[in-house]
């Protein structure tokens, strides 16, 4: 017997395997998933809100009312005045400008840096020479930075270089990096034991091949879960960071710094300063987290009937 | 004609807790250039361990502890890794028993044996996208222009042992290791996947060398076979002197339980859950042989022509193959 004996078929691809074809099935899988589709339409919002919140701002965000401090919600001032009389509202939708650059950027750092981390520190653990080294010292590395109060070595590290919202990326996307390093480098364990990485080995990748293109795709998933959570975080931290004077400086629309100036109001009855803007912060994180479930469910396209 | 494959003398442990695991014990085989040879034996005897051994694929706890593996005249066992690299894939193949866990589940098929073309050769991705839709096409697949966009869980067990075994043709390799191609498939599959591999083996001009459990599938698509007992291999003939008469009892015993399967008769008991321990002195297989001397428990037999191109592992091989014993 010959080989098998096909009909003489159209040989060329018919299936893009890069490119258009991802974004097709992209649409067809938020299509029929509304909690996907709430949270791009909240990443949406928010995006928009960094570009243009403080031009669609009925008020500016940063200039006080005279004689108009704490005034309660009103057909004028939808969500009150805070205490030294600046919109609310107009405070709350130009605040994604400086959370959005701050959490974001900082998130993604730590994701790219922790993942890279993760997988070298993870496919290389117990080998052999410069591997096993680098995999030993990333690992030591990530223990001192965890083993300082996250607060402190915050603060320490934008008192060394600065105020500045540059500074207080960097020192947030520093302290997040352990985390996205060590649900990495637990899922590279996981993964590297599988039969299709001694296949790609087999096929005569290189190592670092396999580490990098068959290993970390597969290894994603704990770190994407971790987004969503790591920009909440980003932006309570950053917050605290600015009621202590290291943040960002004061008169800008914050919601971190927003929630803790209006605390104090909270107390004596003006529960608006402090709840609009923990609601936009609520939300927000909500968007992201549900953004950040539904890339992980498109990532497995076993999951994405 | 020249030898392709020799591999001398394989000694491997498993580092365990409770201390080192002796898998292979000298396991030795050769293989000619456009042979196809069948390595059977129980589970656990060292099948699979052997066949990665030759592709250098063990990592600790596994140790390489001595012995050699001749290809082309090189000993594989002294390569390093980056040498070994450029034979993994492109001389020498490795088909899985479970293909759909041997593919990368998050890559469409076409980019899987495209990266197994441009690991070796410098090929745009258009072209090796191309390539791999012919590969598809050469073992089998319909619509192989529509099926490189299938990620690996929208195939079948043999469609993915299929894939598998493009891949596994992509460089035309010299030799071909599969290791229980057809585990997990049923039989009419197992027959396709066969038949394909025997052809395209004979069309790519390689060797090859069939990992299986079932005697009747060596006999039928190899033309040497080997037996391996607890990390040694016990015998080794052409499969026509081996069916005619197998000079090690062990052998007796495997085919005497594979005739038992099918004339659904009970063969020989089996001792069912024993671990194969490798004794310090005398033959692996006294303690289970029908036809052991007291000699046997002493001296350890050694690998030694009973006829012409037949070697067995036994003291009584001449005996057993003329038959003048019960095993």
């Amino acid at each position: 017997m010959t080989t098998q004996l096909l009909p003489d078929t159209d040989m060329r691809p018919a299936w893009p395997t890069r490119g258009r074809g991802e974004f097709r099935s992209f649409l067809a899988f938020a299509r029929g998933r509304p909690g996907f589709l709430l949270g791009l339409v909240i990443v949406a919002i928010t995006i928009f809100l960094a570009f243009f919140g403080p031009m669609v701002a009925p008020y500016p965000p940063e200039r006080a009312i005279p004689g108009a401090g704490l005034l309660p919600p009103s057909a004028e001032h939808a969500m009150g005045t805070d205490v030294s009389g600046m919109d609310v509202f107009s405070r709350v939708i130009s605040a994604p400008r400086i959370d959005l650059t701050i959490a974001l950027s900082a998130t993604v750092i730590a994701f790219v840096g922790g993942v890279f981390l993760g997988v070298v520190s993870g496919f290389y653990a117990g080998s052999r020479g410069i591997g096993r080294v680098a995999s030993e010292a990333i690992m030591r590395g990530a223990d001192i930075v965890q083993a300082f109060p996250v607060f402190i070595f915050a603060l320490a590290l934008v008192g060394f270089r600065g105020p500045g919202t540059e500074n207080v990326i960097a020192a947030l996307a520093f302290l997040n990096i352990p985390y996205f390093l060590r649900v990495t480098r637990g899922a590279v364990f996981q993964v590297r034991e599988r039969p299709f990485v001694e296949a790609a080995r087999c096929a005569g990748n290189t190592e670092r091949g396999v580490a990098f293109a068959h290993v970390m795709p597969n290894a994603l998933g704990p770190a994407l879960a971790n987004i969503s959570p790591g920009i909440g975080f980003a932006i309570l931290l950053s917050a605290a960071l600015s009621f202590v004077g290291a943040g960002v400086p004061k008169p800008t629309p914050e919601w971190g710094s927003m929630i803790s100036i209006g605390a104090p109001n909270m107390m004596t009855g003006q529960w608006w300063t402090a709840l609009f803007p923990g609601l936009a912060l609520g939300v927000t994180v909500l968007g992201y987290a549900l953004v950040g479930d539904g890339i992980q469910d498109f990532m497995d396209p076993t999951k994405r009937r | 004609m020249a030898l392709l494959l020799e591999v001398k003398d394989v000694h491997v442990s498993f580092l365990a807790d409770a201390g080192p695991v002796r898998v292979l014990n000298g396991a030795g085989l050769s293989l000619r250039a456009g042979e196809s040879l069948g390595v059977v034996g129980e589970s656990g005897s060292g099948k699979t361990v052997l066949v990665r051994t030759i592709l250098g694929l063990l990592q600790p706890p596994w140790q390489v502890l001595e012995g050699s593996v001749i290809f082309n005249g090189e000993d594989l066992l002294k390569k390093k890794e980056e040498e070994l690299r450029h034979i993994r894939g492109k001389e020498i193949a490795l088909t899985s028993p479970e293909p759909r866990k041997h593919l990368n589940p998050l890559l469409r098929v076409g980019d899987q044996i495209a990266n197994v073309l441009q690991a070796h050769r410098d090929v745009p991705r258009k072209e090796a996208t191309q390539r791999a839709v012919e590969l598809l096409k050469s073992v089998g697949i319909p619509d192989p222009h529509l099926r490189v966009g299938y990620y690996p869980h929208e195939l079948s067990g043999g469609m993915c042992q299929r894939v598998i075994i493009a891949m596994a043709l992509a460089h035309s390799p010299k030799l071909i290791l599969a290791d229980e191609p057809t585990a997990g498939l049923d039989v009419t599959i197992s027959r396709q996947i066969l038949d394909l591999m025997r052809d395209l083996v004979r069309e790519f001009n390689s060797s090859l060398i069939l990992v299986s459990r079932d005697l009747g599938v060596v006999a039928h698509y190899c033309q040497r076979v080997a037996v391996i007992y607890a990390g040694q291999v016990v015998e080794s003939a052409d499969v026509a002197d081996f069916y005619a008469g197998a000079a090690h009892p062990y052998s007796r015993h495997l085919l005497r339980a594979a005739a038992a399967s099918r004339d659904e008769r009970r063969g020989v008991a089996t001792r069912l859950g024993q671990r194969v321990v490798f004794p310090d002195k005398g033959c692996a297989f006294a303690s289970r042989c029908p036809v052991a001397l007291p000699l046997c428990k002493e001296e350890a037999p050694a690998l030694e022509p009973v006829a012409d191109d037949h070697l067995a592992r036994c003291l009584r091989r001449a005996e057993v193959l003329r038959g003048e014993t019960r095993a």
